[in-house]
C-alpha cells in the first residue's frame, strides 16, 4: 500500500509510475500531455487503467520497463516491482545483463534519431535504471565535456531521481537536504549537501501525507515523488553511483554501495514505510 | 522528436510533437544556426539538443504513431 492507502496490489505499479512520471510530464518534457491524469492517480489512487494506457508514450521509460520485466520473467511491465526497479532500483536489476542495455537504449534513442551513440564502457557497466538513460543515453554529459555547462548540469541533476532528507514543510513546499550533481571537467559525481525546495502533492495527499522532518524522500525535477524506506535508499544510491561510474569509465572502482544482492526480489516495496533519519542528512 | 513550427524569439522555438502537442523549447543547447520551420529536432527537458534528417524523422514519427497508446495508434 502506498500513499493514501487506497491502492490495491494490482494497481500500485501504475500509481508508482505516475508519481515519478508526473513531474517531467507536467513540465511538458516527456510523455503525452496528461499531467492531470497522472496527478490524480498519484494523489488519489485513481484511474490506473488510464495510466497504463499512457505508459507506452513515455518512450524512454517504457523501453526499460519492458526490458526489466522480460529479464525477470514478469509478464506485466507495469508490475510494481518493475516500476520500482526502474525509478528507484531493487534486486530485479540484477536480472538484467548489462549486455542488454545497448539494444534497448538504442531502441529508446531510436525514437529520437540523431542521438549520439552510448559509450561502450557505459553499456558494459551500466544498470537498467533511470539514471542510465539520464547519464548515458542523452547527450548532456557529452555537452558538459565539450565545455557547455549550461543547461546540461542542471538538466542532469534534476532529471535524475534524487534523494534527500526532509528539513521543513511549509504548506505544499518541502525543504530538503540533498546532494547536488557536480562535474569536475571530466567526470560527474555527487557533491556536498545543499538545501533545495520541492513541491509535494497539493493538500498533502498521496506520498506527501503525514510528512515529517527527517523523512527520506525521492525527488524528480521540482517535485517530491515518494518516501524512501532504507532498503530503497540503498538501491537508489547504489544504482546512481553505479551508473555514474559507468559513464565516468570507472565502473570497477570499489564502492561500499555496490548494488544488487544475489537474492531474488527482496521486497523493498513491501516495506514501504517511512524511514526517519535523526540526523536528517541526505546520505 | 519535434517539428519546428516557428521561431518564438529570445532563443526559443515553437515545436510540435508526434502527438500534435505544441511546446516552446530553448535553443540554448543546440549547436549551429537557429532551426527553421519544417526542420526536425530532438528535444529533451525543454531543450532542443539535436537536428534530425527529415526522411528519418518522418519514418520514426510514422512508427511512433502506429504504436499502442499513441494518439494515432490502434490501442485504447
Amino acid at each position: 500500500v502506498i500513499g493514501a492507502g487506497r491502492v490495491g496490489p494490482d494497481e500500485s505499479g501504475g500509481l508508482l509510475f505516475a508519481r515519478y512520471a508526473y513531474p517531467p510530464n507536467a513540465l511538458g518534457y516527456c510523455g503525452p500531455d496528461r499531467p492531470d491524469t497522472l496527478l490524480q492517480a498519484a494523489s488519489h489512487g485513481e484511474a490506473n487503467r488510464e495510466v497504463r494506457s499512457l505508459v507506452p508514450r513515455f518512450e524512454g521509460a517504457s523501453v526499460y520497463l519492458r526490458l526489466i520485466a522480460a529479464c525477470n520473467g514478469i509478464a506485466d511491465p507495469l508490475d510494481r516491482r518493475v516500476v520500482e526497479a526502474y525509478w528507484v532500483g531493487n534486486s530485479l536489476l540484477r536480472g538484467v545483463p548489462s549486455g542488454r542495455l545497448p539494444q534497448h537504449a538504442t531502441g529508446a534513442v531510436g525514437a529520437a534519431p540523431g542521438g549520439e551513440a552510448v559509450a561502450p564502457i557505459a553499456i558494459s557497466r551500466g544498470v537498467a535504471h533511470h539514471t542510465f538513460h539520464v547519464f548515458a543515453v542523452y547527450p548532456w554529459l557529452a555537452r558538459l565535456r565539450s565545455g557547455k555547462t549550461e543547461p546540461a548540469l542542471e538538466v542532469l541533476d534534476r532529471c535524475r531521481i534524487r534523494w534527500g532528507a526532509v528539513q521543513d514543510i511549509a504548506g505544499d513546499m518541502v525543504t530538503v537536504r540533498s546532494r547536488k550533481l557536480v562535474f569536475d571537467g571530466a567526470n560527474l559525481g555527487l557533491g556536498p549537501d545543499r538545501l533545495e525546495r520541492v513541491r509535494r502533492e497539493p493538500g498533502g495527499l498521496g506520498s506527501g501525507a503525514d510528512l515529517r522532518p527527517g523523512d527520506m524522500i525521492t525527488m524528480h525535477w521540482d517535485w517530491m515523488c515518494d518516501r524512501l524506506p532504507r532498503l530503497s535508499l540503498h538501491y537508489l544510491r547504489s544504482c546512481t553511483q553505479r551508473n555514474l561510474d559507468a559513464v565516468n569509465g570507472a565502473g570497477a572502482r570499489a564502492s561500499p554501495e555496490r548494488p544488487m544482492s544475489a537474492r531474488p526480489y527482496d521486497g523493498a516495496a513491501t516495506s514501504w514505510t517511512s524511514s526517519r533519519s535523526a540526523a536528517g542528512r541526505s546520505s | 522528436l519535434h517539428l519546428v513550427l516557428a521561431e518564438a524569439g529570445s532563443g526559443l522555438v515553437d515545436v510540435e510533437d508526434v502527438d500534435g502537442g505544441v511546446h516552446r523549447v530553448s535553443l540554448l543547447a543546440l549547436e549551429g544556426p537557429p532551426p527553421r520551420a519544417g526542420e526536425w529536432l530532438v528535444v529533451h527537458s525543454g531543450y532542443a539538443i539535436d537536428r534530425v534528417d527529415t526522411a528519418e524523422a518522418e519514418a520514426v514519427r510514422d512508427e511512433l504513431r502506429g504504436r499502442p497508446g499513441s494518439a494515432g495508434g490502434s490501442a485504447p
